[in-house]
């Protein structure tokens, strides 16, 4: 291709890309004209082709600490071989980016969030994934994402105890809310009552495939018998705190940070039955200045290796369905999608997403009665 | 007054006086009431579902339940400082020792140089299961976790905020002459009624300022609440990071917060019209 039928190409698939935007509203097209037909064919996922994103610079987002390290160092492959530059920023901040949405001016442009977050803005403050540039054809069946989201790691709400505490091993969810065989102090998150809510209908004996839409008031009252033994934990640090310091003698937590309390010396096993999945999702804001490359970044963190990469680096189960990460046994026993733990449930993130403001406000009057 | 400045004409300091307060007005103009100004329209325009950010806090009681624990925390708080504070102020004003009083200042403003989250964090250590306030406190008969209850960022507050107080009290009782409390002494008063009757009436400008100002910066409280103390307990400032950070629902935020704006304006229209009432109580006299 001579250069200047590849230059009217261009020209063409920029004019594209504006007839494409004019008509849906806004896709991936960048200011820069790139589209995803730039990227040289079909997606699949982990893969970049070579040099089809020289000069190109993307931003992500995540928590910071450890695990944001772990994954641009996960990603840096994907700016190798593409010839994009990665750049950061942390942590997540929800406010900060609709801030960078509403000014219509923003440097963010693959963001690390949750995903009933996600699910809740998505068309308004995040845009819809292309699917020419994101293969999700290697994310299990139940849980492909939503329109502008896709999966890249899980954390699971388990029931974990202190096995110092309690004699006898608690089995199943019931047993969470049996505070007659099994007393003691029980750590729950306060920030929203995802999680909690699922935990406390299974215990009452809702299966688990009929948990959706959530019966509120049952769970509630449900909680409700075993709320003075409740304790309130807000951040996963303050998680790992309650199970190091045994300020709580059981609760449902995340499965990493079990982990952490684990390794730090805290004799704490988990239940294994159906852990209750939550995953992070990778997003991009409408602000994002890169979109196309933004893409083709979350593209590559689909992909088996990364996938593998960020389990054996966090512990966290990753969500492409070939991985085979090799984890040690501890780590093995948290592992909240594989056995030992039975039937593991994922929470349905668009419901939570349309409800969630709802729910805070049922919850919040609850903890506050 | 204006004329008896040593330093400038009256005529020069009329014409200055709008130039000196432009760079203060337009620093506050821009980054507190523009943002405010902001905030109070998105709590009256915006609309979930049509319902309007004031109809969803009457709507859900518990936040009208928040708002007034927290009122009574600064309360609780702010009389507590007081407690502590006014001792403390007044060997600070009346000590002969010029070495105390440095070092007690000194006591009083270290805080400052030490980081508020720091702070806080400290105290999370001290309230720790077992910790050390915990033992202290058993052989009182105190049963059961201080961390997580609504004392604890109480406590707290009352140690991060307690300069606020101690400074304006100092300063007022240091402006107290002593030569008054003496004269009353001479005329046959024990030093408890000169204390009673001269000292401390002198003195309640001072802790009028500081209790304003503990009272209104404890309305605000988001880290340490949030931090020592429980969900179950939260305070307003709890209630808006909720909204605003992960909800993303400004309006219902700025909502929020107006009931503080309102309580603030309130405390202060009550503080001026003392200030009124017993300024001229005085003059009358």
């Amino acid at each position: 291709m001579s250069i200047s039928s590849r230059r009217s190409a261009l020209a063409l698939s920029a004019a594209a890309a504006m007839v494409v935007l004019a008509a849906c509203g806004g896709s991936s097209s960048d200011e820069s004209g790139l589209t995803a037909g730039d990227l040289g064919g079909a997606p699949e996922a982990g893969v970049v082709k070579d040099g089809v994103l020289k000069g190109q610079s993307v931003q992500f987002v995540g928590y910071g600490g450890d695990i944001q390290k772990l994954q641009v160092g996960i990603l840096t492959p994907w700016a190798t071989k593409s010839g994009a530059k990665i750049t950061q920023d942390s942590p997540t901040d929800y406010a900060k980016l609709k801030a960078q949405v509403t000014a219509g001016k923003g440097t963010w442009d693959v963001v690390d969030v949750e995903d009933s977050w996600a699910a809740a803005n998505c068309g308004t403050l995040l845009r819809k994934l292309d699917d020419k540039i994101i293969d999700r054809s290697q994310l299990p069946e139940d849980n492909k994402g939503t329109d502008c989201a896709v999966p890249i790691v899980g954390t699971g709400n388990i029931f974990a105890y202190n096995a110092d505490k309690l004699k006898t091993a608690p089995q199943t969810w019931a047993d969470f809310f049996d505070t007659k065989t099994f007393p003691g102090k029980r750590g729950v998150y306060a920030g929203n009552p995802v999680a909690i809510f699922e935990a406390a209908l299974m215990a009452d004996g809702v299966a688990a495939s009929d948990l959706y839409p959530l019966d509120v008031d049952r769970a509630l009252k449900k909680l409700d018998t075993i709320k003075s033994s409740l304790v309130f934990w807000t951040t996963g640090a303050q998680a790992q705190q309650m199970v190091e310091s045994g300020q709580a003698d059981m609760g449902i937590f995340w499965s990493g940070r079990v982990l952490n309390g684990v390794k730090a010396g805290a004799n704490w096993k988990a239940v294994h039955d159906r852990p209750l999945l939550q995953y992070d999702v990778l997003v991009v804001p409408k602000s994002a200045p890169n979109p196309v490359a933004a893409m083709s970044l979350i593209n590559f963190a689909l992909g088996e290796e990364a996938s593998t990469k960020t389990t054996e680096g966090s512990g966290y189960p990753g969500t492409n369905v070939n991985s085979k990460p090799k984890v040690d046994k501890v780590t093995g026993e948290f592992q909240a999608n594989v056995a030992p733990f039975k039937d593991p449930v994922t929470i349905d993130s668009e419901f939570w997403g349309k409800n969630v403001a709802d729910y805070i406000d049922k919850w919040t009057t609850w903890i506050n009665g | 007054m204006a004329d008896s400045s040593p330093f400038v004409g009256a005529g020069a300091r009329r014409r200055l006086a709008p130039a000196l307060v432009v760079p203060g007005l337009v620093i506050i103009g821009f980054v507190a009431l523009y943002p405010l100004v902001l905030a109070l329209l998105d709590s009256i325009t915006q609309r979930d579902n049509g319902q309007s950010p004031y109809a969803w806090v009457f709507d859900n009681p518990v936040y009208l339940k928040i708002i007034w624990r927290t009122i009574v925390t600064a309360l609780i708080v702010a009389g507590m400082c007081v407690l502590v504070g006014y001792p403390l102020a007044y060997v600070m004003a009346t000590t002969r020792s010029a070495r105390a009083r440095s070092v007690l200042l000194l006591l009083v403003v270290l805080p400052f140089w030490t980081s508020f989250l720091v702070r806080v964090f400290a105290w999370l250590i001290l309230f720790q299961p077992d910790g050390i306030v915990e033992s202290v406190l058993q052989p009182f008969g105190f049963d059961g976790a201080i961390l997580g209850s609504v004392w604890a960022p109480r406590i707290a507050m009352v140690q991060l905020l307690l300069p606020f107080m101690v400074l304006p009290m100092y300063a007022t009782m240091r402006g107290i002459d002593p030569s008054l409390l003496r004269a009353a002494e001479s005329l046959g008063a024990s030093p408890r009624e000169a204390f009673a009757r001269i000292f401390l009436p002198l003195s309640l400008p001072g802790v009028g300022a500081g209790c304003l100002i503990v009272f209104i910066m404890s309305l605000g409280f988001y880290v340490a609440p949030a931090l020592l103390g429980s969900p179950t307990t939260s305070l307003v400032g709890q209630a808006v990071f909720q909204q605003v950070g992960t909800l993303l629902n400004f309006g219902r935020g700025a909502a929020l917060a107006a009931f503080l704006l309102a309580i603030t304006l309130m405390v202060l229209g009550i503080a001026a019209l003392m200030r009124r009432l017993l300024g001229s109580r005085t003059s009358d006299a």
